[in-house]
């Protein structure tokens, strides 16, 4: 499937879930791996369970495209390194909000066309 | 540790041992806490979180090793010292593509990088004596 967009590059590409469920989940504020585990869970009411293998797999992703960073929190162990969205995954974020967003309209004005 | 953290943990050898050094402590963590909650609820749950576990931790290191050899991205996340750069700032403003930098500054910030490859790989080798004399090599070309 080809995607035509005004940003010819990789990042205009749909999100896959796990990926836009991560950056939703750190829309708010910053969370670490466990955190954003049980986040997910309860933002996609409880459809979406990810494992410690597809959201580190996301992290890394998400951190060469450097759409997140990661940060070390204070007063907290290694095991608490928090992540946090950068400017250009909010960026991101935002542009996959509005692409659902002009489908579901799109959607909704076929289904209505089609019971009308 | 109970068996099944021994094995989640021995797994994780699998990654590539850079991406090891910055995720298997923190994915362990959440590992452990996740497996606590589903042995409350029973060892069918407690069965089918462990085979999801497993089965997700051999798909995404084969995935991670695959990015290790194909992205040109792939250390990126890594090892940009975030010490170098302002709170907040991501690492594509701090440096975007293209950007003109003094020649000298990136000479520099290439030996601060190589010395930090060098010191987590010392570290994750446990040879503290090399780890030590990257960190000192690295504190140099910090001043330089």
């Amino acid at each position: 499937m080809r995607h035509v967009g005004e940003q010819p590059d990789s990042s205009s590409r749909p999100l896959t879930e796990p990926v836009l469920l991560i950056l939703l989940s750190l829309a708010d504020k910053p969370r670490h791996g466990y955190a954003l585990m049980k986040d997910i869970e309860t933002l996609s009411a409880g459809r979406v369970r990810m494992t410690t293998g597809t959201l580190y797999g996301a992290l890394r992703r998400l951190l060469e495209d450097a759409w997140i960073e990661r940060f070390e929190q204070e007063d907290t162990s290694r095991e608490k390194q928090a992540y946090r969205l950068t400017s250009v995954g909010r960026r991101q974020m935002a542009g996959e909000l509005d692409r659902m967003k002009q489908l579901t309209r799109a959607a909704a004005a076929r289904l209505r066309a089609r019971e009308a | 540790m109970n068996p099944l953290t021994r094995l989640y943990k021995a797994l994780l050898r699998m990654y590539p041992r850079d991406c090891r050094a910055w995720c298997a402590p923190e994915m362990l963590d959440a590992f452990e806490k996740a497996a606590g909650e589903h042995r409350v609820r029973g060892l069918a749950a407690l069965a089918r979180f462990s085979l999801a576990e497993l089965s997700g931790l051999l798909v995404e290191a084969g995935a991670a090793w695959i990015s290790k050899f194909t992205s040109s991205k792939y250390m990126r996340g890594f090892w940009i010292p975030t010490t170098m750069r302002r709170p907040g700032q991501s690492p594509e403003n701090w440096c975007p593509p293209g950007a003109r930098v003094l020649s000298d500054v990136l000479e520099a910030q290439k030996r601060v990088d190589f010395n930090l490859r060098q010191m987590v790989d010392a570290i994750s080798d446990r040879d503290y004596k090399r780890a030590r004399f990257y960190s000192e090599e690295d504190l140099r070309a910090r001043n330089q």
